[in-house]
């Protein structure tokens, strides 16, 4: 059945929704395009044969017109489904950057394909650029702030980080009370939370 | 309880008009369809660029890029050729010739059937989700009814079929399967852990909506009791195993 592939390919992205993220499917992904050439090839093949009969493309509704249409249809359809699944994803990634930060973790790394992670970076360093320029971390202060300072437990071994002007070793259970805007980002990555009494 | 009105009213307002408003006008009613076609999606491309990343779902006019529009218009339909075509013998997998004569009966998806129904090449009956029987069964006790099952997108695809096989009658039933579904769903959303019998009966709209309603309480319970506001980022998945910092992460 004609488009049944791009339809699959969308269908793997959108059941895993909740914010989760599905590894590009390059092999789907490849049978879609050539599907698309599939159909390029008959569609080609079809004019030539109403065009071989000297009949007026415009006018002509036979038989190998309606051939034509359905293989139009198809190849219109699969591009709107890749673009959507690139689109989709696009999204998603950019999304990325504001929620985990800058360096992507392993596992989320093996799941882009090299044109995304080359968008990741971009976009990463689009948006450092402007930062650096207004002077001002916007990744920070995502839910408006009532303290400046919070407590918090670390979750996995860190280890020794520097923050502001003094370093300070971030073990495992530990406690801290540390700047909001310092905690936030190991928060977001989920190597710390936030510590209730 | 007051948060509890404020919070339903807009919900509602958006659904009636996605799922109940009109059948949107398709700009593809003409014969020829190739150049209308491409300044549609130019038109929706410069869109795009201008008001920067729209939202997903935000279930108003489905955009070229919305995943529920392109997957609802994968819903099979039946149709019957009322011309042959040569050379697309692959749309019916148990077919020898590669030709489609005139009178044969197909499924195909609506993608396809509505173009092609567009260009009077096939005509469409009535699908099973909005037979007579599922009529009877939504009648009886709506909120019951496995929609899902049937069709994980029975208010979308309903408001598109309506106008092509002419049935007026769609469109009021489909407002009667909403509106006493939607009772249920709102009460049932309160207090339910995320996966229930239930919310498995759903639609796709009706889904987001319950899970809308059902966050929003979460929400508002974890704000009265005031839990932490920064959280770790929902795409990194559920909390790994502690005790195995550096084994292999479940996907």
């Amino acid at each position: 059945m004609y488009g049944k592939r791009a339809s699959q390919l969308l269908k793997e992205q959108a059941c895993c929704e909740n914010g989760q993220f599905t590894p590009f499917n390059s092999d789907l992904f490849d049978q879609v395009i050539s599907e698309c050439n599939e159909h390029s090839l008959q569609l080609q093949s079809l004019i030539r044969k109403i065009e071989e009969q000297n009949l007026d493309m415009q006018t002509t509704r036979n038989e190998d017109h309606f051939g034509a249409v359905i293989h139009h249809l198809s190849l219109v359809r699969n591009k709107r489904c890749l673009m959507a699944y690139m689109y989709n994803r696009a999204e998603i990634i950019q999304d990325l950057r504001w929620k985990i930060g800058p360096v992507l973790p392993q596992e989320m790394q093996e799941k882009l394909n090299y044109s995304e992670e080359e968008y990741f970076k971009n976009h990463s360093a689009a948006i450092e650029a402007y930062m650096a320029e207004m002077d001002l971390d916007l990744t920070v202060d995502m839910v408006p702030p009532k303290d400046p300072y919070i407590r918090v437990r670390v979750l996995d071994d860190i280890g020794e980080v520097c923050l502001d002007d003094h370093s300070i070793s971030l073990a495992k259970h530990s406690l801290h009370f540390l700047r909001r805007t310092d905690a936030e980002p190991f928060i977001s990555q989920g190597l710390m939370e936030e510590f209730l009494e | 309880m007051a948060f509890m009105s404020t919070e339903d009213m807009p919900l509602e307002d958006e659904l009636t008009f996605s799922t109940l408003g009109l059948p949107k006008d398709d700009p593809t009613t003409s014969r020829e369809i190739r150049p209308e076609e491409l300044k549609n999606e130019q038109i929706l491309k410069k869109r795009k660029g201008n008001s920067g990343p729209p939202k997903l779902s935000s279930g108003r006019m489905p955009g070229y890029y919305d995943m529920d529009d392109i997957l609802m218009e994968d819903e099979p339909i039946s149709v019957v050729f009322q011309v042959g075509a040569h050379g697309c013998g692959l749309l019916d997998p148990g077919s020898e010739t590669i030709d489609i004569e005139k009178g044969m009966k197909m499924d195909l998806p609506y993608w396809l059937a509505h173009q092609l129904h567009l260009r009077q090449a096939v005509s469409i009956s009535v699908p099973a989700s909005f037979s007579q029987k599922t009529r009877k069964e939504i009648q009886a006790d709506a909120a019951c009814v496995d929609l899902k099952g049937r069709c994980p997108y029975f208010y979308e695809l309903g408001c598109k079929i309506a106008p092509l096989v002419g049935d007026k009658t769609i469109g009021s039933f489909l407002l009667y399967a909403f509106t006493d579904r939607y009772k249920e769903m709102l009460s049932k959303s309160h207090g339910a852990p995320a996966v229930t019998r239930f919310s498995s009966r759903l639609t796709k709209e009706e889904s987001q909506l319950f899970e809308a309603a059902r966050s929003s309480m979460a929400a508002f319970k974890k704000w009265r009791t005031g839990g932490s506001r920064l959280e770790k980022a929902a795409i990194l998945g559920r909390k790994r195993k502690r005790t195995v910092p550096l084994g292999p992460s479940s996907p």
